[in-house]
């Protein structure tokens, strides 16, 4: 029953956003900037669930970052622009996410 | 092999650190000019200048002003002030300069580098060197923006960071006074308070993120510790320039210039939208200035937008990520930890998450100073990401293995070819504007030796005088010298006088210089301004783009001086190349002067109160005019302080309308109806811009007003008692948000809205009172719904929407371009009512002896108009007690200023048809309106085009100043009429308004998917032409009665001398004066621009409290009221605290040294 309640919150989480996308880009309208906090609730809570690690969300922010990277040279600035900004929250989920699993365990990627 | 064998020596690369500044430099330097553009001005052309003008705690540059934070920069003016004055050509000082930029900056990032990732081999520290000097924010934000102080900042902070980590790695505390030395070095940097705050930000967010990191107490109790010295010692070595900071936010010229030149408003309207134009994920990732990469206008830029550079840009990013994503390591998490942080920073308010940058920014002052997010934060990424970049291909090389030293040579050389070519080729130094656009000019200056001829002849005059500069202009001019110049005026970095030379928003000083030229060419006597700003000579300047800045022509100039020498008011004396100097004769005053009596101003100072005053002085005071005996008082000048506009009556009805009063599904008694309120709220959170902002809160105050008229139709009280204090929260919000735009520059946009929001807020005041008079109201409703209108006509008045008494109608006085003037009368008594005398120029269906019907307060007038023979049209005397009353008229109808028919007919089957109409006795300091009767009968629309030219000099490639596009209609082909405004720089001369008509034409729809851009050709778009037939009657062009009244009331001419004085000027901060057989008390004019800072002292240092005000618009007067001959002193003070600074940072300094040495020979000792 909780499962089922936790997975009908992330469904919603995404219609939301999906909503708010929507409503932004066709309908140009207030809240482009609620999508992201949406996104972000909805991205802690998948990690919180499914015990995601920082690698994950460092890897789909480079990612992104890729995919966006090659949308915005083929012309489409704006979709790029959009994923971009989808990958920076990654990255800074990412990068806090690593920073606590750094300060607990203190190994050090050896680079030499 | 080879080549990491060569980079394993470590002083090799120190080589490669210092060889590519050498040879950058004197690529740049070559042909032995220096360089100069935007605000830096022109520095290194005369140290010895510049270091005078910020050595004490004022300034004599233009009118004055406190040098506050500027006398950072003295150490740094000094030094290379030595070095120019033993014969070292300024432009080996500059290229000095920029090499040592180069090399500091690249020392500093090499070892920091090595510092953060010691094991990382020389081969990949020299890329973290050369990706920091050559990445793209680096070469606009730093390189092509050229301010000395940033430059500076840029070199001094990787450097400084280095110590500090070291500091922390090795935990001496000796690093701490390292850094503080290090300070004084990169002085100047410090001018910048931006980059203050940055450097602290890191070295705070270095100790943050150590102390967090490290598990060790001892280590974070040390990093805490090592903060709190280098803190100290940072704070001692600098006192003397953070002294200068603390009395300017104290002492009171802060508070002036914070409320008037800068708002939280405007402030915020310039982050917001530079945010929007410089905060785009996708640019700020590959540090790049979208504006300055997206442009056009410079050809070189373009090569960085094709798609395989774009991509490349983007692979650079891809590298510095790669530590982030990949490594987990201590340093890369501090260095990945800044750049995230810059990034989050540089993006401003552009989402994701930009409410928190929303709330910082309009919580803290502080960040107010960072409204430009992505040049001042941006740097924060540039400096991480050439740390990360190094880490980032090292990590990439090892997974290539037989491809890796392929890989780093391409990524080596892409850097210094591809990033590094506009270095090379000196492009970094091409601007936009003319001439710096120009490749072979770029930021190149060569000043003429007539600037130099002049300044030994000026500077061979001992008195202390100011010169008035024409043309004058704008803060930013060009010259067009040999390599010319575009950027600050210099005038006063290039001669050795103080000069008024330019306008700026420098609060009082601003006042002067926006109409100090249009006094000159239009007042019948200049002597009393001249006077009150001490200027000997006007200095005619014929060698700067007078077109391009749109200032006045200097021919018209010249003509104006010769006319004004024939009457015997001036006379040529010198004249140095371009340069001409006409002395101003019978110049009486001097820099200090007495009066005994004085026209008190109120509301807006303005020097042209002057012709008011036979004793040359007028005292703008709010507060302490009561401690002026009215003996003393020659007169006083009201100037209103509030304008109402109403352009016909209207009634005000209840209706439905989606921006006034929009429709409502949801009552308050509804349990849906919180969402509602939450749903405005969020929606309200997302709008950045405080116009559209005060917009949406006004639609929503209609909102609930309708629930309120609803809810009272349907007889819910719980609904009405709710919407009501729905109404009541939302009213005082919106009003808050009305005195923030009044406060804000946008003052006139206030007054434009002031009419849109008096006919809105009239049909509110409707509905409360219908609302009011309903039967079925409860008692407690029909009280809160009084109240609630009470305290919105309240608010209307005090937010100048509603004048007090309304707008008076009747017969014989309708509503007419109905307009009233507010004013706030001090002392009671008889004053007159004045307009400039353009009312009576020429402009208007209005001459001497008409009768006019005003509105005073809330009676009616009628009234004669006259011409009082000063330049004045009088609407004669008018009694007023104490306190705030109204002026209101119906304003005369214009002149035709263009001849036109009475009806103009347009066909047009190929090319265009255009007819001109020059516009008779243009005034350049008024603005205008067109309006006309149109009727397009086929194809497309007409364009008005205003031109600053005759038509005889109106070609098909002018570019007009103004243009506004009437039509075409697509659905309703019926006669109409247009209205429209506008307004030339005040430098023109001419007006002509064009009409322009052009055939209809479908090429480019027809061809749009395929080649529209032959469309663009006449022969081949010439077969899609069809005919545009357009009638305009009625054409009608006339000025705009901006012209504001004023009330003057003259009492008495002065009789008694004021007492005569001597002084000696001892420095820019200390003048000493003399005071002669003062027989009663005086006013003591000082005319330097007026700053709480200036105080009277005695010969012993006391300070006397004599009352201290505004004089003529921008001085300093006391009113002093000791008889007797005597000395006192004019102190800034200010340089107290400089002087006492100077010596705390002095003795810091030997601690330091004391402190340096100890350790040293303790080592030893160990």
């Amino acid at each position: 029953m909780f499962k089922i309640i936790k997975t009908s919150l992330l469904i919603g989480c995404f219609f939301i956003i999906v909503y708010l996308s929507i409503d932004s880009f066709v309908e140009g309208g207030y809240f482009e900037a609620y999508i992201y906090w949406f996104f972000l609730i909805g991205l802690l809570y998948f990690i919180w669930q499914w015990r995601k690690n920082s690698r994950f969300s460092l890897y789909f922010a480079f990612v992104l970052f890729i995919i966006s990277s090659m949308v915005v040279t083929l012309g489409f600035r704006s979709v790029g622009e959009f994923i971009m900004r989808l990958s920076f929250v990654f990255l800074l989920i990412g990068y806090i996410q690593s920073l606590i699993e750094f300060k607990n365990t203190q190994t050090e990627t050896r680079y030499k | 092999m080879l080549f990491e064998k060569f980079c394993k020596k470590i002083h090799l690369l120190l080589i490669i650190i210092l060889l590519i500044p050498t040879i950058l430099t004197a690529i740049w330097f070559r042909d032995g000019n220096i360089m100069g553009v935007a605000e830096s001005g022109l520095p290194f052309y005369n140290f010895k200048t510049q270091f005078n003008l910020n050595k004490d705690a004022w300034s004599s540059y233009a009118l004055g002003f406190p040098n506050n934070i500027g006398v950072a920069s003295s150490p740094t003016y000094w030094f290379f002030a030595v070095l120019q004055s033993i014969g070292i050509p300024s432009f080996l000082l500059q290229m000095l300069f920029f090499w040592l930029v180069l090399v500091i900056s690249g020392i500093g990032i090499f070892l920091l580098a090595k510092e953060l990732f010691p094991k990382l081999e020389n081969k990949f520290l020299i890329v973290a060197v050369l990706f920091y000097w050559f990445n793209p924010f680096s070469m606009l934000n730093i390189w092509n923006r050229f301010l000395n102080n940033f430059l500076l900042s840029y070199a001094f902070i990787p450097i400084a960071l280095y110590l500090y980590i070291r500091g922390i790695n090795q935990k001496k505390y000796l690093f701490a006074i390292l850094i503080g030395f290090l300070s004084l070095a990169f002085s100047h940097a410090q001018t910048s308070m931006t980059s203050n705050i940055i450097f602290w930000l890191i070295l705070l967010y270095a100790s943050l993120f150590y102390i967090f990191i490290d598990r060790e107490w001892t280590k974070k109790i040390f990093i805490f510790k090592f903060f709190m010295l280098t803190l100290f010692f940072w704070v001692l070595i600098n006192i003397w320039w953070i002294g200068q900071i603390v009395s300017y936010v104290f002492l009171g010229s802060f508070n002036t210039v914070s409320s008037s030149a800068f708002t939280v408003y405007g402030n915020y309207q310039t982050f917001s939208s530079l945010s929007k134009s410089l905060g785009n994920m996708v640019d700020i990732t590959r540090l790049s200035h979208n504006s300055f990469f997206s442009s056009s206008d410079i050809s070189w830029i373009k090569i960085f937008n094709f798609p395989l550079l774009s991509l490349f840009n983007f692979l650079m990013v891809a590298i510095v990520l790669i530590p982030l994503i990949f490594i987990k390591n201590r340093s890369v998490f501090f260095a990945g930890g800044l750049f995230l942080m810059g990034m989050f920073l540089a993006k401003g308010n552009n989402p994701p998450f930009g409410e928190i940058n929303d709330q910082l920014f309009l919580l803290s002052p502080v960040m107010q100073l960072f409204r430009n997010p992505f040049e001042k934060f941006g740097f924060l990424m540039a400096f991480s990401s050439a740390l990360l970049f190094a880490l980032g291909l090292y990590f990439v090389n090892a997974l290539l293995n037989k491809y890796k030293k392929v890989f780093y040579l391409f990524i080596m050389l892409a850097i210094i070819l591809i990033w590094g070519m506009p270095f090379w080729t000196g492009f970094v130094f091409v601007g936009f504007e003319e001439p710096i656009n120009n490749p072979s000019i770029s930021y190149k200056v060569k000043v003429p030796q007539y600037y130099k001829e002049a300044s030994k002849w000026l500077e061979s005059q001992k008195e202390d005088f100011r010169i008035l500069v024409l043309p004058l202009g704008g803060e930013g001019i060009t010259y067009k010298w040999e390599k010319g110049y575009s950027g600050l005026e210099l005038t006063n970095q290039l001669l050795p006088k103080s000069a008024v030379s330019f306008n700026t928003n420098i609060p009082f000083y601003d006042e002067v210089s926006k109409n100090i030229e249009k006094l000159f060419l239009t007042t019948t006597d200049f002597l009393p301004a001249a006077n009150a700003l001490n200027t000997k000579y006007i200095m005619l300047r014929q060698d700067v783009d007078w077109e391009l800045r749109k200032m006045k022509n200097p021919k018209v100039l010249l003509s104006v001086l010769e006319e004004k020498q024939q009457k015997g008011e001036l006379k040529k004396v010198a004249q140095y190349g371009e340069l001409t100097f006409w002395e101003i004769m019978s110049k009486k005053k001097d820099k200090i002067y007495t009066s005994s009596a004085t026209i008190l101003s109120y509301s807006k100072p303005e020097i042209s109160d002057l012709d008011f005053s036979e004793s040359n002085l007028v005292i703008n005071s709010k507060d302490e005019s009561n401690k002026i005996p009215s003996d003393k008082i020659e007169g006083e000048i009201i100037h209103p302080q509030a304008k109402f506009f109403l352009d016909h009556p209207r009634e005000p009805i209840f209706e439905i309308r989606q921006d006034i009063f929009p429709h409502v599904s949801i009552l308050p008694t509804e349990k849906i109806y919180p969402l509602v309120i939450l749903k405005d709220r969020a929606e309200e959170a997302t709008i950045k811009d405080m116009e559209k902002l005060l917009e949406y809160r006004v639609v929503t105050l209609g909102k609930r007003l309708v629930e309120v008229k609803l809810s009272a139709d349907l007889n819910y009280e719980k609904g009405i008692i709710l919407a009501i204090k729905g109404y009541r929260n939302l009213l005082v919000r919106t009003f808050n948000l009305i005195e923030e735009f009044e406060k804000s520059d946008q003052g006139n946009r206030q007054a434009a809205l002031q009419s849109e929001l008096y006919l809105l807020f009239s049909r509110h005041i409707k509905v409360w009172e219908d609302t009011i008079k309903k039967s079925d109201l409860s008692d407690y409703a029909r009280l809160e719904a009084e109240d609630v209108l009470k305290e919105l006509k309240t608010y209307l008045v005090r937010a100048y929407i509603y004048p007090a008494n309304g707008f008076l109608i009747s017969d014989k006085f309708p509503i007419k371009r109905r307009v009233v003037y507010n004013f706030e009368i001090k002392n009671s008594g008889e004053y007159e009512l004045l307009w400039d005398k353009k009312i009576l120029d020429g402009f208007y269906k209005l001459s001497v002896g008409d009768q006019i019907i005003l509105q005073i307060d809330d009676k009616f007038s009628t009234r004669k108009i006259e011409n009082d023979g000063k330049g004045h049209g009088s609407l004669g005397k008018i009694n007023f007690e104490k306190g705030s009353h109204e002026i209101g008229l119906n304003l005369p109808d214009a002149l035709n200023l263009v001849d036109a028919p009475q009806e103009i007919n347009f066909k047009v089957d190929h090319g265009s048809k255009v007819s001109l109409f020059p516009v008779k006795n243009y005034d350049p300091y008024s603005s205008y309106s067109v309006d006309f009767d149109y009727w397009i009968k086929k194809g497309n629309g007409v364009q008005i085009l205003i031109y600053d030219k005759k038509p005889e000099n109106i070609t098909p490639n002018t570019k007009p100043s103004a243009t506004f596009v009437v039509g075409p209609d697509l659905y309703d082909y019926t006669p109409k009429n247009i209205f429209r405004g506008f307004k030339l720089p005040e430098g023109v001369d001419d007006a002509t308004v064009a009409l322009t008509v052009f055939p209809w034409n479908d090429c480019e729809t027809i061809f749009y998917s395929k080649g529209r851009g032959r469309c663009k050709n006449e022969n081949f778009r010439r077969p899609y032409d069809r005919t545009t037939e357009v009638d305009i009657k009625n054409l009608n062009v006339g000025r705009d009665f901006t012209d504001l009244p004023m009330l003057v009331r003259e009492d008495l001419t002065p009789t008694n001398e004021a007492p005569r004085l001597e002084f000696q000027k001892l420095d820019p901060t200390t003048y000493q004066v003399t005071i002669e057989d003062a027989r009663e008390s005086f006013f003591l004019i000082f005319s330097e621009l007026f700053d709480p800072g200036w105080r009277i002292v005695d010969t012993d240092g006391k300070f006397l409290n004599y009352p201290h005000f505004l004089a003529n618009g921008y001085a300093n007067s006391w009113y002093v009221d000791k008889t007797g001959s005597y000395k006192i002193i004019l102190k800034f003070i200010p340089q107290y605290l400089l002087d006492y600074g100077v010596k705390i940072s002095t003795i810091a300094i030997i601690v330091g040294i004391i402190f340096i040495l100890y350790k040293t020979a303790r080592r030893k000792n160990v």
